[in-house]
Parts: structure tokens; C-alpha cells; sequence
């Protein structure tokens, strides 16, 4: 997110963020002895495809509201695999590796034309300048909404329908995963209309004709956005079965499924529907709207205080038991202090003898008599017989 | 057996007795404003003389002489060689580090010679009045080179201190002497030795036991007869210390030793246990009374009294196990020791006006010969392997384990942990950085002069010797401890007057 | 090559030594010093690569043995020899030497004869604990150590180094008392300091339960204070603080777990097996209580101090776990964690020397400036953290795999925690260090990143980390020759062989 937009692009689109998703898909048949463990997975999935979706509507900076967008489609593919639809996630991961990556160095084009400006809120106008990105972006923005014919539509609507198959718990998902798909459909929409429509608002530096070297790979990554679903899940989970296993063939036709695609469409439309109407045709709605629901906007800006929950459970609770309770106390109080002790007892021991040590002469004299008489005692008592006498006394008075 | 001539048996004796009048003779004759220095180097060659004399003995028969009252053996010629070796190592290091215009400085390596005679009587004689004459000679000796520094207010406290308190100690050993004589009839000691178990008053052979230990432990400085040792060491002049800290003290170690094993092997488990607690009380209020002590000299007479301790554990040991222990000990502490005070001696000049562990800060700096012996002896008197004073205590610990006392090394060991503290803490000082003030304070360099030098060679290669290699010293004390256990066999039983006419 | 084989160990004692007394005589001039201890450990370290260069997988026991008598009383051995579990903890000592003194290079300015001399002096003695077979001369060398550490820490410390050198010298020398009378203990018993001997009379003589018991004991508690092992890790932080460089390199760690492998739990495995539930829990306390303290550091040697006792009681974690793949994965550690301490401590060091602070607040930012400084500590940090293809990930696995299989789930879980806490310390001292605003102090000082000299010896050690991670079979084979249980290293032994060494010992007793 904060890396160089490339890189972003990179990591959030195809590699590193994913890795889960490969990983459940390719561990499934741990997973697949786990219902329970599968269940989590799915609405692990699910929420996080709400939440992130849910921070993404109100965030300014053109990377973040991608960021998000990133953290919501991965919830997406994790539902997939929660609901045993490994192909379907994986599909999902393509596809969206696709559309993802078009909409970064889109993005990355966008904040290099206007002089590393990120906050939405100062772009706009932007079609008019750069012609070639707003229509690559158009695409990337329709494909991760999921319009058809665009590549997300076939792998959203895989999952989705996956989903609505699972059972009771499914239907929930679904439900849960149709709502999360209207909000994606408005953040890339609402990030569309700032962007790109309207007019130039207050972006200062000046704008950075977009160069070819940067518009070629973004042109592929569009031609791929919108071709790259009709492989179709069918023929995609057949490639998978090896990997997966063949047990589910999604898709298949039928009403359901037609219903199912309709509603998902339905949704994106419904998204930029509501964009349309706030970001454009209303644009004060935005701000009204924020003012009108002040605590449910900041829990969104502020990302329903995650870091903040984390950061007063877990890091401020542990720093602060490792400097008080471990550092303060059993470090430093408990061994240093067992340690100064021990040490403080032979200085103390040390001074006393010292003091043994008067320089007085009769002293010395007196101490070396002592010390003969001592040896005396020692030598001529005979301590064995002694003691073995008072130990018989002590018997004789407990026996008494 | 051929009879060995008499005089043959105290050979080193004379030989140094010869020197010492010789100095005293040539230091009257000589005009008052020549140097004295050179009768220095007649002492130490006398006392090369009688190292080899010593070492000569060594093809003499085992026996005695002078009417069994003097013996030569593996285990007198150990520690004649060692005295002589200390002695030596002493008069090369006051040498150097006596001031040119001293008085009496002729008179002073006659004392040492004189000393010297006393304390190798001490280690040979079997016979207890010849015993009390030699602890005599060297007692003098040394009150009096304690006192050599008069000029200063401490020097003549020193020896007073240690002269009154000397003798009253050495009353105890005459009275303990007289009591045994009393128990047995005779002052021999093979023959208290054979006669002792039979004695019919015991109460009188445990008495004279115990107050002649009182005698010989205040010469060793074990505690609680230690008291006088920090106020003598502090007052006299370091290289006296130097001498007196180890010479007398392996000769009271060789009596204690001939006290114990040869005259009074029957009272073993009387004087085990009484030794048992010595040692301990010794290492424990040696080393705790050393840790908080700011004057290096101080602290070393501590540590001596602790080290009398790590000593007095080998006690605890079976027969020649203990015995070649205790000597090889006294050796590996006579050489870390005598080293550690010669470079003290060096370092802290004649004068001592800088005698504080803190005016040893950045000696390595300053002079890095010097600190780097510093920090060497001060290594070894820790016990860290591949020095004497590492063996020196194995040795030592062995024997107390080999004798059942597990107890006795796990505290002496223990002990030396804390010893560490303030052996480690003069060390670190020595190789700690100085501000430029300080350096300016200190004073000039030391200078390592020739003979210095060539003392503190001796110091340090007989110190890494024991450590490295220990094998011929440790046979050596095995040797002696042999003899110590079944003395030369008595042909004759002398009974009458000691002093009877020369035999022809 | 026979000879070569028979003198080599004792070529690699010598060498150092020889050196220290070359550096002490030689004129402290145009670096002369710094020259004759960087050749004398080059030289070392090249002798210490004919060991593996020579060394036959396929036997078991020692190679490269001598076995001369020393001292007849008691009966010493100058005995030596490597096997497996020492052999790689040699050549390591080898590697860190020429390193060390590159890091010294500029650092020590005065007195560099002393520093040098008695850097080689602690060489010879980290050999010689790493060869010795013979239990007095291991003790001999064991002390050894720690004098030259604690002369160079009170020499060259950063702020108060005599006080870091006593309280160093005092927590390793004092428990070596118990160690010493348990090593005499049983020398009156057995009449043998020999390792070999001492293993085979422990194994099959009738000892005193109780005092065996103890015995081990003793050991295992001079080893836990050299490791260190929680509680006794007091001395860590201020030696780690005051330390030069090239000591904190080493002081802690493969001395006292190699020695706990070889000499606690190869001479007394069934009194090891008694105490390894209790070791393994302060192990577990340590690893947690090293990492969340590292966490509240704000003074990178105590950062690093409190990470090394977190790391170190992994290690013995698995060395007490008692399985095979565990101490495999022990040794493996030892020598990873060896090599990136050694990176980490270097580069720790340039930044001390150029703005002689360690707090951490008062760095920041610095990646811009000391790039090459920056990525050598993030490559280094992310070796220590154990992050895969680096040298930390195998070892890592390796112990926790093994504790999980081998000892209890729930350690393992406790020991992960660990990790983990290690992977946010480590990130954030980077990130503290490196990232974020450019603080004042980095600002105000021109930078000086990392010259040759320095380069030099970083790289290579990071591609050691890389190659550690990626081929870690160059080394386990190896390793995997030395940790077999004691029981089936000596296979042969008959009844009657037994019966005579044990009469032999009656003997001598």
C-alpha cells in the first residue's frame, strides 16, 4: 500500500497477498476432512469481504480505496474455498490478478500525470487528459464490478453461485457476498467519477503526459480484464481437477444459475447507480451524508479501529507487561535485585570483618588468646562423646 | 650406607649463614659513601649457591644428622629450593627498588641472608628446640626488615605489631613444645611420633597438638590468628612483603606438615576436622574482608590469609596425597605471589605514595609489561588453568575430595568464585582507560630495571611452569610427601643430653 | 596427509597462540598488529577447512585424534579430536576470527596489541573447548575463555566496561566451582578425565545415584550460565553493551550449548533425561522472556542481548528435547545463529562508531544514507527472524518440528509465540533503525556507509545465510555423525570390555 505503485500492483494483484488462497486451495484435502475448519474459512472470507468493502467506500487516497478493494476480493476468494469451491477462488485469483493490476498501474498513471498527487478528493476531470487510462481504467473499474461480459462477472458470479449451493450457511454467504459485490461495484465507481469525471479540482502539479512504456502493459492487462473470464468456470475447474479434485463442476446452466448471474449483475448496477447519483449528480450528498451519520463514518475512515482494537489488546498490553512485570520487576527488581544481594551480603560481611581488624594491638593479642583457647576447647573436649551424651539426655526427656 | 659427614646435612645453611656474614663484614668494612648495591648481588649469589647446595642433597642418603636432629630428604630439599628461590627472587627485587641512598642496605640483604638460614633450619629439623631456634632466626629477620622503612610512621608499627604478637604466638609453640616433651620425654620428633599414641597422659600430647598448631598457624596467617597480617603487610616495604609472605610461610607450611603427618599421625582425626574449620574460616574471612579493601597491599595480605585456606583444604587429604598437595600448593603461591608483590613493588614505587587499587587504574596503559603481570599473577592467584594457581588449587581440592571432604572443595571452590571479585576488580583497574589528569597524577613510567626484570622472569616462568607442565614439581613434592610418611628409620635412640660431644 | 591429519588440531591450537605472542613482541606500527592477527587467523581458519575437507562421513567417533599423556598426576591426556557436533563449531571459530578482527580493524585505535594478543589468546581457548576430549584440558580451556574476555571488556568498554567485565567474569567463573568438583568428583571415582572413558564407566559403572545426579547437575549448570539459560542470563545485557565487536560475536552461546550437548548430555543422557522437563521449561520461559523483553529495548545491544537469550534458549529447547532431529537442528542453529549475531553485531557496530549511540530512538530514517548498511542488516535480520532461504528457517524448523513431534505440542505452540515476537522485535529495530522520518542526529552527521573492509566480510557472510538456508545438507550430513545417542556410538562393546574398563577404573581408584 505505501510501496512504489508497481509494486503495490505486484504484491496486492497476483503474488504475495494471495499465497493464502493458494494455500488453503492447495492444502484441501486437510481442509476437506474439516467441515468446521471450512466454515471458518468461509466466513472469515465473507466478513472480510464486508469490512474491507465497507472501509473502502470512504477513503480518499486513489491506492487505498484499491488497497481495501484488494483485502475485499481476497474475502471473496477465501468464501470460494470455504465453501469447498477451490476452482472458483482460484478462478477469482485470476481473474482478478487481471483487473487488479490494470486498476494499480491505472492508478499509478493517474498519480504520475498529476505530480504524485493520491487524495481522490483534489483529481477529477481526468478523461479529458488522459484519454487511454480513463478507458483503461473504465474497463478494470467494469471488471472488478462485475459487469458482463467483463472477467470478474464470471468469476464473482462462480463463486457466488458456489455459494448460494453450500446450504443454509451458504445462503447467508451469499447474501452477505451479494451486499459486499453492490459495495464493490460503488467504490470503483465512486473512485471513477472522482477520478476521472467532472471537473479538475484542486491537483497542483502538472500533468505528466502518460508515456507509451507505461500505457503497453496496461492495454494487455485491459484486453485481459475483458477477455480473460470466458474460459468459463467449467472449463477451468476441469483444468483444476487434478489440483482440486473433480468433485464439484460449478455452473452447469439452468434457472437458478440465470437467476443468480442477474442478481450479481443487478448488484454492480445498483452500485454504479448509487455513484452516479452521489458523485455526480448530487455531489454534496457525500459530505451530507458523512455528517448525517458522523460515528458510522469515522468507524469506516478510522477501518472500524482495527490497528487501534489490536493495538490496545495485544501491543499495549504486552509492551507494557514486558517493561513493567518482566523488565521492572522480574529483571531488574527480582534477579538484579537477588544478585545485588547476594553481593550485598558478602561487602557487608567484608566491613565487618574489616572492623575485626582495629589496628589495636591489645585486640590482636586478645583475639590470638581466643583463638588458642578455641583450639583448646576444640581439641580437648571430646566432642563426639559430648554430644552422643546430650543427644541421650534430650532422648531421656522425651521420654519423659 | 656410608655415613654422610655432618655438615654435608646443612650445607645450604652454612653456605647461606657464610654469605650473610660476609655481607655484614664487607658492609662495616666498606667507606659510608660507597653504594651498598653490589652486596646485594653477593646475597643473591649466596643464595644461588645454597639452591644448588640444596639441590645436591639430593644424592645424600636419606637421614639425619647432627644426632637426629637435622634431616635432608626429597621433602626438605623442595622447600630449601623453593626458600631459596623466594629469597632469591626477593633480593633481585630489592635491588632494583631499594633507593640508592637508603641506610643500612648492606644490613638489609645480610637480614634477608639470615632469614633465609632460619627458615631452611626450619623446614629440616626434627627436633623441636632446634625447630623453635630456626622459627627464631627467621622471626627476627623478619621483625626487623618490617620495620626497615623508619622514616614513614607505619614501618616501625609493623614491626612492632609483628614482633609482639610474633612472640606471643611462637609462647604458644614453646609451650606447646615444652607439654609434648612433657607427654613423651623427649623433643625428637620420629621419637614423639612413636611414643605419642602410647603417651599416658593423652590430654597433654592433644594440648601440646593444639597449642602448637596456635603457633604455626599464626605464622601461616590462617584464620583466626590472621588479624595481625593486613596492618604488617601494609606497613612494610613491599619487597619484604614480598619475601615474608611466601619464605616464612612455606617454612611454616613444611612445619606444619612435619607437625602433623610425621609427629602426630595418630591424632589424624582430631586435627582433620579442627583443620577443616580453619580452612574454611580462613578462605571465607580472607576473601570477604578483601573484597571492600581499597589498599592494594591490604587486600593482598587478605588474600594470602585466604589462600592459607585453599592450603590448609589439602590437610584434608590421605597421607602423601595431602602432603604433596599442600607443598606443591606452598610453591605455586610462593611464585604468583612473590610476583604479584614485585610488581607492586615496581609499580608503586619505594615509597608506596600511590598504594590504592584506583592509582593502579591504566597501569596497562602506563607500562604494559607491568600491567600485563599484574593482570597475569592476579589470573594465576584466581586459579585459572595453565597457571600455578590453578594446580595449585586442583592439587589442593583433589586431595580434600580424595579425603572425603566434597564439602571442603565445593566452599574453597566457591571461595575462589569470590576471590575473583577482588583479584578481578585490581585487574580491571589496571586495564582501564585513565583520564589525562589521572595519567599526569601517576606520575612517571615505571621502569623495569635488570634485576627486577630477571625476578620477575623467575616469577612468572615458574608460575606458567606449575601451570603448564606440573608434573616434575608435583614429583618432586611426592617425593618428600613419601619421606614425610615413613621417616628414615632411627638406628639410634637418643636418649640424654642433646648436646653430647661431636662425634669423631 | 596422515601426518597432516594427526598434528592438524594441534596446528589449529598453536596457531593463534603463536600469533598472540608475535602480536605482544612485535613494534605497535603501521598496523603491524592488526596484520599479524588477521594473517595468524586466516591461517587458522584455512587450517580449520582441512577438517571438513578430510573428514570421513561414514565413521563414527572422533577424527583427527591425538591422544598423548600430559600430566602423569593426575592422569591428563592432552587429548583431542572433532567429531561431527564439533567439527562444523570449529571451522565457525575459524570463520569469526579474521572476521572479527575486520570489524576491529578501525574500532580499536589504542592499546592494539593488547586487543589483538588476547583476541588470538581467546581463539586458542574457544578451539580448544571445541576439540578437547580429555575433561581437564576442556575445563583448562573452558576457563581460559573468559579471561581475555573479561580483560578486553573492561579494556575497551563503551561506557563502563570494568563493571560489565566483573559481573561477566563473576556469573561464568563462579558457577565453574561446582563444575570443577563434580570434574574431581569423578575423577576420584574412575581415576580418568578421559571423555571416551568417563562416557563408557558412567554408562555401565555403578555409581552412587544421588551423587551422579548431582554431578550432572553441576555441569549442567556452568554450561546453563554460558548459554545463557533464564534466570541466569544477568550478565548478558551489560556484556553485550560493553563488549567490543569482535567479542560479543562470540561470547554468548556455542560454548556452553555445544557444551551441554557434548559433555551434559553425552556423559550423563539418563541424568539429562531427568532434568530436561525442568530445562525445557526455563527454555520456553527464556525464549518468550528474551522476546517480549527484546521488544521493550531501547538501547540496541540490549535489543540484541535479550534476543540472543531468546534465540539461545530455542536451541536449548531442542537440545534438551532430546531427539535426534533436534539436535541436529540445535547444531544447525548454533552455527546460523553464530553467523548472523556475528553480521548483526558488525553492522550494530558501524552504526556505533559512527554516531556512538546505541539508543534506538535516535536513529531513524538511515536507509536513504547507509544503503548498503540498510540492506545488509535487513538481509541479516531476516535471517535471524528465519525467514525461508535463509540459514534461521532451517534450524528453526528443525526445532520446532521436532519438539512438536518429540516432546509436547503445547511447548512447541509456546516456542512459536517466540519466533513470532522475534520476527516483530527484529522488524521493528529495522524499521526503527532504518525507516520513518530521518531523525535529528541522522540529519546532522555526514554519512559514512560501509567501507570494503567492512563489505569484505559482510557479504560473504551474507551468502552464507543464503546458502545455509538453500543447502543446509552440506552441513547436517556431517552434523548428523556426531549427535547419534552416546549408546550407539561405542556399538562394539563387549561385556568383557566393559567389565575391564570398569575393573581398570577400580584399579586406579
Amino acid at each position: 500500500m505505501e510501496g512504489p505503485t508497481p509494486v503495490s500492483a505486484l504484491i496486492h494483484a497476483a503474488t504475495m497477498v494471495t499465497a493464502g488462497v493458494y494455500m488453503i486451495a492447495r492444502t484441501h484435502v486437510l481442509f476437506d476432512h474439516s467441515p468446521f475448519a471450512l466454515g471458518v474459512v468461509a466466513v472469515v472470507g465473507a466478513a472480510t469481504a464486508l469490512f474491507a468493502a465497507t472501509i473502502g467506500t470512504v477513503q480518499n487516497d486513489i491506492k487505498r480505496v484499491l488497497a481495501y478493494s484488494t483485502i475485499s476480493q481476497l474475502g471473496f476468494m477465501f468464501m470460494a474455498c470455504g465453501v469447498a469451491a477451490y476452482s472458483a477462488g482460484i478462478f477469482h485469483l485470476v481473474t482478478h490478478a487481471f483487473f487488479k493490476a490494470l486498476l494499480f498501474l491505472a492508478a499509478g498513471s493517474v498519480i504520475h500525470a498529476v505530480g504524485g498527487e493520491q487524495d481522490l478528493r483534489k483529481m477529477g476531470g481526468l478523461w479529458r487528459t488522459l484519454p487511454v487510462t480513463f478507458a483503461i481504467s473504465t474497463v478494470g473499474v467494469l471488471a472488478i464490478a462485475g459487469f458482463f461480459p467483463f472477467a470478474g462477472f464470471f468469476s464473482k458470479d462462480a463463486i457466488l453461485y458456489a455459494a448460494f449451493e453450500h446450504g443454509m450457511l451458504g445462503r447467508a454467504l451469499w447474501v452477505s457476498g451479494l451486499f459486499s459485490a453492490l459495495l464493490t461495484s460503488f467504490y470503483v465507481f465512486r473512485l471513477w467519477y472522482l477520478a476521472f469525471l467532472g471537473r479538475p479540482r484542486s491537483y497542483t502539479g502538472r500533468h505528466h503526459a502518460t508515456p507509451w512504456t507505461m500505457l503497453g502493459p496496461l492495454v494487455i492487462l485491459a484486453l485481459l480484464s475483458i477477455g480473460g473470464g470466458w474460459i468459463g468456470i467449467e472449463r477451468f475447474s476441469a483444468f483444476l481437477a487434478p489440483a482440486t479434485g473433480a468433485r464439484r463442476v460449478e455452473g452447469g446452466g439452468g434457472h437458478l444459475e440465470m437467476i443468480l448471474a442477474l442478481s450479481t449483475t443487478a448488484v454492480a448496477l445498483l452500485g454504479l447507480l448509487i455513484a452516479d447519483w452521489l458523485y455526480r449528480r448530487r455531489p454534496d450528498a457525500p459530505a451530507e451524508l458523512a455528517a448525517a451519520l458522523p460515528h458510522g463514518y469515522k468507524l469506516l475512515a478510522h477501518k472500524y479501529y482495527v490497528d487501534e482494537i489490536y493495538g490496545a489488546v495485544v501491543v499495549k498490553p504486552l509492551l507494557g507487561f514486558s517493561k513493567f512485570i518482566l523488565e521492572w520487576v522480574v529483571d531488574v527488581a527480582i534477579l538484579g535485585g537477588l544478585a545485588w544481594l547476594l553481593g550485598g551480603i558478602a561487602m557487608l560481611t567484608g566491613a565487618i570483618l574489616q572492623r575485626w581488624q582495629s589496628g589495636n594491638l591489645r585486640s590482636y593479642a586478645a583475639w590470638l588468646a581466643a583463638g588458642a583457647a578455641a583450639l583448646l576447647l576444640f581439641v580437648l573436649v571430646p566432642w563426639a562423646t559430648v554430644l552422643a551424651s546430650l543427644s541421650a539426655i534430650h532422648l531421656g526427656m522425651a521420654g519423659h | 650406607m656410608n655415613p654422610v659427614p655432618d655438615i654435608f646435612r646443612i650445607l645450604p645453611e652454612v653456605i647461606l649463614t657464610v654469605t650473610g656474614v660476609a655481607v655484614m663484614l664487607i658492609d662495616a668494612s666498606l667507606p659510608p659513601d660507597w653504594a651498598r648495591r653490589p652486596l646485594g648481588w653477593v646475597a643473591a649469589l649466596g643464595t644461588t649457591l645454597a639452591l644448588w647446595a640444596s639441590l645436591w642433597q639430593l644424592s645424600l642418603p636419606v637421614g639425619t644428622g647432627f644426632y637426629s636432629t637435622i634431616e635432608t630428604s626429597p621433602f626438605t630439599v623442595f622447600f630449601h629450593v623453593l626458600i631459596c628461590g623466594i629469597v632469591l627472587v626477593a633480593l633481585l627485587l630489592s635491588l632494583d627498588t631499594l633507593p640508592e641512598d637508603s641506610h643500612h642496605q648492606g644490613e638489609f640483604y645480610a637480614l634477608i641472608v639470615f632469614g633465609a638460614v632460619g627458615m631452611c633450619l626450619l623446614t629440616g629439623a626434627v627436633e623441636l628446640l632446634l625447630v623453635f631456634i630456626a622459627l627464631e632466626i627467621s622471626s627476627i629477620s623478619t621483625y626487623i626488615l618490617a620495620g626497615y622503612r623508619k622514616d614513614t610512621p607505619r614501618g616501625p608499627e609493623a614491626a612492632i605489631k609483628y614482633f609482639l604478637l610474633g612472640s606471643f604466638a611462637t609462647g604458644f609453640l614453646l609451650y606447646g613444645i615444652a607439654l609434648a616433651f612433657g607427654a613423651t620425654g623427649t623433643t625428637q620428633i620420629y621419637e614423639i611420633a612413636r611414643l605419642a599414641p602410647t603417651a599416658e597422659n593423652h590430654g597433654l600430647v592433644l594440648a601440646a597438638l593444639a597449642l602448637m598448631l596456635v603457633g604455626i598457624l599464626f605464622k601461616v596467617s590462617a584464620a583466626p590468628f590472621h588479624v595481625w597480617t593486613p596492618d604488617v603487610y601494609e606497613g612494610s616495604p613491599s619487597p619484604v612483603v614480598a619475601l615474608m609472605s611466601t619464605a616464612p610461610k612455606a617454612a611454616a607450611f613444611a612445619l606444619l606438615l612435619r607437625v602433623l603427618y610425621e609427629m602426630f599421625p595418630s591424632l589424624h582425626a582430631t586435627w582433620t576436622p579442627l583443620l577443616w574449620v580453619v580452612a574454611v574460616l580462613s578462605m571465607t574471612v580472607g576473601n570477604l574482608a578483601a573484597l571492600r579493601q581499597e589498599n592494594v597491599k591490604r587486600m593482598m595480605a587478605y588474600s594470602s590469609i585466604a589462600h592459607a585456606g585453599y592450603l590448609l583444604a589439602a590437610f584434608a587429604g590421605f597421607g602423601s596425597s595431602g602432603i604433596a598437595a599442600a607443598s606443591f600448593y606452598t610453591a605455586a603461591y610462593a611464585a604468583m605471589n612473590v610476583g604479584i608483590f614485585a610488581v607492586i613493588t615496581v609499580a608503586s614505587g619505594y615509597d608506596e605514595k600511590r598504594p590504592l587499587v584506583n592509582d593502579f587504574r591504566g597501569l596497562i596503559y602506563r607500562s604494559p609489561l607491568l600491567g600485563s603481570l599484574l593482570i597475569f599473577f592476579l589470573v594465576s592467584l584466581v586459579g585459572i588453568p595453565f597457571t600455578g594457581g590453578f594446580f595449585g588449587k586442583f592439587y589442593s581440592f583433589t586431595a580434600a575430595v580424595g579425603g572425603g571432604a566434597i564439602w571442603l572443595a565445593l566452599i574453597g571452590l566457591l571461595n575462589s568464585g569470590l576471590a575473583a571479585a577482588y583479584y578481578l576488580r585490581l585487574a580491571l583497574a589496571a586495564a582501564q582507560h585513565q583520564t589525562a589528569k589521572e595519567a599526569k597524577d601517576a606520575g612517571p613510567t615505571p621502569q623495569v630495571g635488570i634485576a627486577v626484570g630477571a625476578a620477575l622472569l623467575l616469577a612468572v616462568a615458574a608460575t606458567l611452569i606449575l601451570g603448564i607442565v606440573p608434573g616434575e614439581v608435583l614429583r618432586a613434592a611426592e617425593a618428600g610427601a613419601h619421606v614425610l610418611e615413613a621417616p628414615p628409620v632411627q638406628t639410634t635412640v637418643l636418649v640424654g643430653p642433646v648436646l653430647s660431644p661431636p662425634a669423631p | 596427509m596422515n601426518e597432516i591429519n594427526q598434528s592438524i588440531l594441534t596446528l589449529i591450537l598453536l596457531v593463534p597462540l603463536a600469533g598472540a605472542v608475535l602480536v605482544a613482541l612485535a613494534p605497535d606500527r603501521f598496523k603491524l598488529p592488526n596484520w599479524i592477527a588477521l594473517l595468524t587467523a586466516l591461517v587458522a581458519f584455512g587450517l580449520t577447512l582441512h577438517l571438513p575437507a578430510h573428514f570421513l562421513l561414514g565413521r563414527g567417533g572422533f577424527q583427527f585424534e591425538v591422544n598423548r599423556p600430559w600430566i602423569e598426576n593426575p592422569v591428563i591426556h592432552y587429548h583431542v579430536g572433532v567429531d561431527g557436533l564439533s567439527l562444523w563449531l570449529v571451522v565457525l571459530t575459524g570463520l569469526l576470527a579474521p572476521i572479527g578482527i575486520v570489524a576491529s580493524w578501525n574500532a580499536i585505535k589504542e592499546r592494539r596489541k593488547v586487543f589483538y594478543s588476547l583476541f588470538l589468546v581467546q581463539q586458542t581457548a574457544m578451539f580448544g573447548v571445541f576439540i578437547s576430549l580429555d575433561l581437564m584440558v576442556y575445563y583448562g580451556f573452558w576457563e581460559l575463555s573468559l579471561v581475555p574476555m573479561a580483560i578486553l571488556i573492561a579494556m575497551y568498554g563503551r561506557k563502563d566496561g570494568p563493571k560489565a567485565a566483573m559481573k561477566f567474569f563473576l556469573f561464568t567463573f563462579i558457577p565453574s566451582a561446582p563444575l570443577l568438583v563434580a570434574l574431581i568428583w569423578l575423577y576420584i571415582q574412575t581415576g580418568s578425565f578421559d571423555f571416551t572413558t568417563l562416557q563408557i564407566l558412567i554408562a555401565h559403572g555403578s555409581f552412587p545415584a544421588g551423587a551422579i545426579y548431582w554431578v550432572a547437575l553441576a555441569f549442567l549448570f556452568a554450561f546453563a550460565v554460558k548459554v545463557p539459560v533464564f534466570p541466569l542470563h544477568g550478565w548478558v545485557a551489560d556484556t553485550f553493551s560493553e563488549a567490543p565487536v569482535a567479542l560479543a560475536m562470540v561470547v554468548a552461546g556455542k560454548l556452553g550449548l555445544y557444551s551441554m550437548l557434548r559433555f551434559h548430555i553425552g556423559l550423563f543422557p539418563e541424568q539429562a533425561r531427568a532434568v530436561a522437563p525442568w530445562v525445557i521449561g526455563l527454555a520456553v520461559v527464556g525464549i518468550l522472556y528474551g522476546a517480549c523483553l527484546a521488544l521493550v529495548q531501547r538501547d540496541f545491544w540490549r535489543l540484541m542481548a535479550f534476543a540472543a537469550l531468546s534465540h539461545l534458549s530455542l536451541i536449548t529447547l531442542a537440545i534438551y528435547g532430546m531427539t535426534l532431529t533436534g539436535w541436529d537442528g540445535a547444531v544447525y542453529q548454533i552455527l546460523n545463529h553464530a553467523v548472523v549475531d556475528g553480521a548483526l553485531f558488525i553492522l550494530l557496530g558501524a552504526l556505533y562508531d559512527q554516531y556512538a549511540t546505541s539508543q534506538i530512538n535516535a536513529y531513524g530514517g538511515l536507509a536513504a544514507k547507509l544503503p548498503r548498511t540498510a540492506t545488509l542488516f535487513v538481509i541479516s535480520a531476516l535471517a535471524m527472524i528465519g525467514l525461508p532461504m535463509l540459514g534461521g528457517f532451517v534450524g528453526e524448523f528443525m526445532i520446532l518440528s521436532s519438539t512438536f513431534s518429540g516432546v509436547s505440542k503445547s511447548w512447541t505452540v509456546a516456542a512459536a509465540l517466540g519466533v513470532i515476537l522475534g520476527a516483530a522485535y527484529m522488524l521493528w529495530l529495522v524499521q526503527r533503525l532504518f525507516y520513518g522520518p530521518e531523525s535529528q542526529m541522522a540529519t546532522s552527521k555526514p554519512p559514512h556507509d560501509l567501507k570494503v573492509g567492512q563489505l569484505v566480510v559482510l557479504w560473504p557472510l551474507a551468502v552464507l545465510m543464503l546458502v545455509m538456508g538453500l543447502a543446509p545438507s552440506l552441513w547436517l550430513a556431517s552434523i548428523q555423525t556426531g549427535v547419534h545417542p552416546p549408546q550407539s556410538r561405542i556399538p562394539n562393546l563387549s561385556p568383557q570390555s566393559v567389565l575391564s574398563i570398569s575393573s581398570l577404573g577400580e584399579a586406579q581408584r
